[in-house]
Parts: structure tokens; C-alpha cells; sequence
């Protein structure tokens, strides 16, 4: 519990930097009303998040440890690269996916559509998505952070 | 000018400003034509500033934009393509890679033996596979064009093809080639590579959401685009080439204009296959031609739709003696037939699915891999046995009727006619005498749009008044006027490669 108030403070210290840097930084783009609400609210139920993004930080990963940068804002989410730092690498994680789903059904992290970007899937604060299923509808793909 | 034409100009000039002039709120930009808004409060400005300005912007990421976007680029055009998906190569990269083409630099023909074709044998097939609905003059730059193409996309781009070629379904001559890898991919991997070693450049996860132009006679200026939640105008300092594709996965405009095409019918296209790009560019005057030839595939997988690399072989097999089977195990029509009526034929039995049936001497000659097979026996796309018998009880379709189907086809291949269906039988075709036997499930789903934007021999796009929009080009399934009522198999890629090269090189001109 007292980990967790620690946490939310530098949380909370690292957007009241943010906030103020988007006053002055000078080519970052200033962030909306709007992304800062979005920030706020993501923040503030982040320990509770079933999405990814809590699930990274209920296992003590930091909103920049992801991002990357101080100031996510919309157009901001994780780069493949940065998962792919702790994830290792995209065969790494074909060879996690289950055996026999992948022989029937093809296997999601080696796409015919070839190297997508993580988070076309993968979506920190929003429910993921399995995108093979906007045509492969009858696929048994389940994902994390649904 | 003449003194007509710059008088009609005036004309459309106030209609226009007049339409949309009348109660709108008085702004300082000029307003932006927008042929399509019901009333006066659709009337939007023109941007004011512009937040970046690319020579030649193209909009989609297929064989289309990738092909116009290497020519642009390699004529020293600064290039760019916007994708809205976060993939790039649409309906092109999950493509069952068959490529029509009368030659290619390997003369695969020749050495196979498989006779005689032209470019203007390849013509005439494709226009009267759409019952001559398909403008001759693009329909002759394609048959043309499309060996050059092939070979352009080998040399440059490192594309391969497997050493087969099928006759398919409306062709009358061997001509269709298959990707080493089986699918579109083989073709847009080689279009990206020579696109981006000219240096143009893919934006994934952009949206065009409208075309700016000023007025109905002057020149296309650039276009709005939304990335996530963030709207931004992009200026065209050359032209713009729209390269969006087709509508297959638009119900709506589906229904706007074939009814018949009921939206409960599956879908082989990518999520992204919808029409909004048509709907802007006639927002800005272009014209449209025969939006309502509406293609089905006649042989998806039955229950989703996909288009799956076994899903190919019933189209690929039938030049080789491949047959079609109901679940009665009966034949239901000639198989070389064209794709609507193979479709029309089998939603005539009422009972999906219906199955494609051939042999192992079939599968190397009609573009197939042996481990193509193997894979699609895995995922049970395809259901093997050693006799027709067995291969029957597996499909729980009777016995008795599928042997004397198969039987009385392998009698008229060597007869050389089939009384039941006229299908014209060559000494290609290979009876079905020896195992193991396959058999594949099928039926129809939506497939290709063949209408679209109107556009002339040089890929420009043309206004419901007949003249060039300048700055504007198209190329690819977002076009119409090319396949008529009904495109033919492996049409589509020499189509959109051939002139999707022809929209980048003009559109590159200053
Ligand atoms: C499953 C399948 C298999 C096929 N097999 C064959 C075959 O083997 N041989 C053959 O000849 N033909 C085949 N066809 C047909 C052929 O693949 C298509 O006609 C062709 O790919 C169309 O290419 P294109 O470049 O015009 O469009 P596409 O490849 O569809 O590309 C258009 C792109 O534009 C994007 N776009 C659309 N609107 C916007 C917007 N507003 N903003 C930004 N981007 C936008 C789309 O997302 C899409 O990625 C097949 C089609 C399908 C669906």
C-alpha cells in the first residue's frame, strides 16, 4: 500500500513536471485540455487498469520506462523498439505462441502482413485487440489486457 | 480559352460559389468545392496554412500507390504515401499473387510448351470477360503494359515467380503466373523496395478524410489528413494520386449500388476496403463509371470469406482438369467459366459449401507447392485420400455419385468434349485417375469493385463535365471502366501495377 502511495507520488511529480514543461519546452508540442485530462485519468486508475499499461505498472514498470518520453500525448505510444527492449525480440515471442494454435491457425507474431507495430495490438489504455480477427473472424486468438 | 469554354467556367463557377455562398457564415479563406453537401453549413474554408507541403502525395499503400509512388520518386519527385491502416499493402499484400501476362523474361510459355498468346489475345479475353463493358483503350495499355511490369518488378525488385502458368477461368490462353511465395506479397515486397530505394516514403496510420480543390476548374491543392486524433493539411506541389482501392468491405455503398450484393455475403477484402475516397474525389468533381459491377469470388473459404492460399487452387487447378463438386457430387458448371457465373452457379444449389477436387500431378503445374498442401491439410483447409471412395466419406457427400462424376469427367477428357457444360477441354488437363486425390471447400464472397473513378490513357482522373481535374490521378481498384461487368482472375495486378506506374510518372511532371 505504502509502495503504491510512493509510486502515485512520482507518478504525480512526473506529470506536474510535464505539465509545466509543455508551458515552456519549446518544439514539444504543448499538450491538449484534453490529453491532460486523458493523462490524469489514466494516472489515476493505473493501479486498478486491467490494460496493459496497468498491468506493466502493477509489476513496477514506470509510464517513461514505456513511452520513453516525459510528455506522451496522443500520437505517442510505445515504439516496437521500446517493448522489444525487455520483450527481446518479435521471434522470441513467436516462439511463446502456443504450438498447436499457431499450426492451425498461423501465428500472430510472424504476420503474413509481416512486422506490424506492437501496439496496432497491443494497446496500453484501451482494451487490445486481436487485428488478425478483422478477417480471420473464426480465429481462437485470445490476447492480454482485454 | 475559347470564349465558350471560359464562359461555361463562369458558370460552374457561380453554381458552385452560389450553392454554397447562401447562408454561410462569411469567412475570409476562400471556400472549398464541395460538390456533394446537402446544404450551405456543409460549406468548409480551405485551409489557410498548410502544415506541410510533398510533390507527389499518394494515397494508398497497394500495388497502385507503391508502383506510381517508385515511379514518382524515381524521377526525383519528393514522395509520399499515406496509409490508414497500421499495415502497409491493403487488399494487394493478402492477394493470391496470380499475375496475367501474355510473356515474361523467363518466356515461361514457350519453354512449358503450353502455345500460343499475345497482348491482344489478352485484350480480348478481358473485354469480353466483361461483356465489353471495359474501355479498349485501357484495357489494350494493360495487356500491354503487363509483361513490362513483371519484368520491371523482377529486375528491380527482386520478384520471383514459380515456373507454371494456369489457364484460368475466362482466359483462353495459358498466361497466369503465380509468386514464389504464393501470394500478393511477392509483388508489393519488390514495389516497396524500389519505391523506397528512390527514396518515397510510407506513412502508416494516416487517414485522407478530404480532398481540397477551390473551384471545378482549377487545380487539385492538397488534402486534410488525420492521424489518431490529430488533423493536419498536407499540399501537393505536383499531384495527388489516389490509389485507395476498392469498396468490397463498404455495405453501405455496396447496397447504394447493387442491392443484390446483400450485406450478409462474406467478404474476401482487408477491414480497409471502403469507399470513402471515392466519395471525396466526386465531392470535387471527379466522375465515376459502373459502381455497380460488384464481383464475388467464387471460391473463399465457405464459413469467414478469406481468401487463403488453398482457396486459390480451385482458380488455379481448372486449366490443369481440376473439377467442381456440389455436395450432391455433382459437376455444376464449366469450370473454365468466369467468376460470376461460377458464383451464380453455385448460389443456384442453394447449399454451401461446394468443392474444388484434383490430384497430386496437378499441384506443381498449376502454380501449387507441395508444402503449400501440407499446410493447408494441417489447418484442414484441405481433405486428402487415396481413392475418390474415400475421399467422398470424408466429405460426407455420397460415394456412388462423386465416382461417376469423376469418372464420366476423365471420359470426356479424352474424348476432348464435355457434353454436360461445353467446357473447352485442352490436352492440359490431366484425368483424375491417380491419387492421392484433394479436395478444397468453397463458395462465394464479395471481391473486387471493377467500377470507379473515370480516368483517361494517362491515368488522370475526369470531372462530370469530361475535363481533365489537373493535379489529379488514379490508378487501381479505386478506378473503374478497365474489367466491365466481370474482371478476370490475376487481371488486377497487372492493373494496378501498369497503371499505378503510369499515374507516378505523370504525376511527377511539373
Ligand atoms: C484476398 C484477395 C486476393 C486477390 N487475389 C488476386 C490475385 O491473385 N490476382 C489479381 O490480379 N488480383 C487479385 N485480387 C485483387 C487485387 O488484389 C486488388 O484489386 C488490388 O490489390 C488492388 O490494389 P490497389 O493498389 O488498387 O488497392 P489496395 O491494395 O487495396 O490498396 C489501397 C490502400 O488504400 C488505403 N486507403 C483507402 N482509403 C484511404 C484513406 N482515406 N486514407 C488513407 N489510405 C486509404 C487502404 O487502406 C489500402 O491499404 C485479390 C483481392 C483480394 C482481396
Amino acid at each position: 500500500m505504502k509502495k503504491r502511495l510512493v509510486k502515485r507520488l512520482i507518478i504525480l511529480c512526473l506529470l506536474a513536471m510535464t505539465w509545466a514543461a509543455a508551458g515552456w519546452a519549446g518544439d514539444a508540442k504543448p499538450l491538449s485540455r484534453e490529453e491532460l485530462d486523458m493523462i490524469r485519468e489514466i494516472s489515476r486508475e493505473i493501479d486498478s487498469s486491467p490494460y496493459l499499461g496497468g498491468l506493466h505498472y502493477q509489476n513496477g514498470v514506470s509510464c517513461q520506462d514505456c513511452h520513453g518520453v516525459p510528455q506522451p500525448g496522443w500520437d505517442d505510444p510505445p515504439e516496437a523498439e521500446q517493448c522489444l527492449s525487455c520483450h527481446e525480440s518479435r521471434e522470441a515471442l513467436a516462439k511463446l505462441f502456443d504450438k498447436e494454435l499457431a499450426r492451425k491457425w498461423g501465428n500472430p507474431h510472424e504476420s503474413h502482413l509481416g512486422d506490424l507495430d506492437c501496439a496496432v495490438c497491443h494497446k496500453g489504455h484501451l482494451a487490445s485487440t486481436v487485428y488478425c480477427l478483422g478477417c480471420h473472424t473464426n480465429a481462437p486468438f485470445s490476447i492480454p489486457g482485454q | 480559352m475559347s470564349q465558350t469554354e471560359k464562359s461555361t467556367t463562369i458558370k460552374r463557377r457561380s453554381v458552385i460559389k452560389g450553392i454554397l455562398g447562401t447562408g454561410a457564415a462569411v469567412t475570409m479563406a476562400p471556400l472549398a468545392l464541395n460538390l456533394t453537401a446537402k446544404d450551405a453549413q456543409a460549406a468548409r474554408a480551405l485551409p489557410q496554412q498548410w502544415d506541410e507541403t510533398v510533390d507527389v502525395l499518394i494515397i494508398g499503400s497497394g500495388f497502385a500507390g507503391l508502383a506510381a509512388a517508385a515511379e514518382a520518386a524515381a524521377a526525383g519527385a519528393k514522395t509520399v504515401i499515406l496509409e490508414k491502416m497500421p499495415a502497409y499493402g491493403g487488399n494487394s499484400i493478402i492477394n493470391g499473387g496470380v499475375y496475367a501476362s501474355w510473356d515474361d523474361e523467363l518466356h515461361l510459355r514457350e519453354k512449358l510448351k503450353l502455345g500460343e498468346d499475345s497482348p491482344a489475345q489478352h485484350t480480348q479475353d478481358t473485354l469480353k470477360g466483361g461483356d465489353f463493358y471495359g474501355d479498349p483503350a485501357l484495357v489494350k495499355i494493360l495487356a500491354d503494359g503487363a509483361t513490362d511490369a513483371l519484368n520491371w518488378m523482377m529486375d528491380e525488385g527482386g520478384c520471383t515467380v514459380r515456373p507454371a502458368l494456369t489457364r484460368a477461368g475466362g482466359h483462353t490462353a495459358y498466361r497466369t503466373h503465380t509468386s514464389t511465395e504464393g501470394v500478393g506479397r511477392g509483388y508489393t515486397e519488390p514495389l516497396r523496395k524500389i519505391a523506397l530505394a528512390h527514396g518515397a516514403e510510407i506513412r502508416l496510420g494516416v487517414e485522407v478524410a478530404w480532398i481540397w480543390r477551390e473551384d471545378a476548374t482549377g487545380p487539385v491543392l492538397g488534402v486534410e489528413v488525420k492521424k489518431g486524433r490529430r488533423v493536419s493539411n498536407i499540399k501537393v506541389a505536383r499531384s495527388l494520386v489516389l490509389a485507395s482501392g476498392g469498396f468490397s468491405r463498404d455495405i453501405k455503398m455496396r447496397q447504394e449500388f447493387n442491392p443484390s450484393i446483400v450485406p450478409e455475403i462474406n467478404c474476401t477484402n482487408h477491414p480497409g476496403a471502403t469507399g470513402e475516397m471515392i466519395r471525396y474525389a466526386q465531392a470535387i468533381g471527379a466522375d465515376t463509371l459502373q459502381l455497380c459491377f460488384i464481383q464475388l469470388y467464387p471460391f473463399a473459404e465457405p464459413e469467414t470469406g478469406v481468401l487463403d492460399k488453398p482457396a486459390v487452387y480451385p482458380f488455379n487447378g481448372v486449366g490443369y482438369g481440376l473439377v467442381y463438386v456440389s455436395r450432391e457430387g455433382k459437376r455444376f458448371v464449366n469450370e473454365l467459366e468466369r467468376r460470376d457465373v461460377c458464383s451464380q452457379a453455385q448460389i443456384n444449389l442453394g447449399e454451401k459449401p461446394t468443392y474444388s477436387i484434383f490430384n497430386e500431378a496437378m499441384i506443381v503445374k498449376m502454380g501449387g507447392a507441395q508444402e503449400d498442401v501440407d499446410k493447408g491439410l494441417e489447418r484442414g483447409r484441405f481433405i486428402k485420400a487415396d481413392s475418390i471412395e474415400e475421399l467422398a466419406g470424408k466429405l460426407k457427400i455420397p460415394a456412388a455419385a462423386l465416382v461417376k462424376t469423376v469418372e464420366e469427367h476423365n471420359q470426356y477428357l479424352k474424348k476432348g468434349s464435355d457434353p454436360d457444360f461445353n467446357k473447352p477441354i485442352t490436352d492440359k488437363m490431366i484425368p483424375l485417375e491417380k491419387g492421392p486425390f484433394y479436395a478444397v471447400a468453397q463458395w462465394p464472397a464479395v471481391h473486387h469493385t471493377m467500377g470507379g473513378l473515370r480516368i483517361n490513357s494517362s491515368a488522370q482522373v475526369i470531372d462530370i463535365w469530361g475535363k481533365v481535374i489537373p493535379k489529379l490521378y488514379a490508378a487501381g481498384e479505386v478506378t473503374g471502366g478497365i474489367h466491365g461487368s466481370n474482371r478476370l482472375g490475376s487481371n488486377a495486378i497487372p492493373d494496378c501495377v501498369v497503371f499505378g506506374r503510369i499515374a507516378g510518372r505523370n504525376a511527377a511532371k511539373v
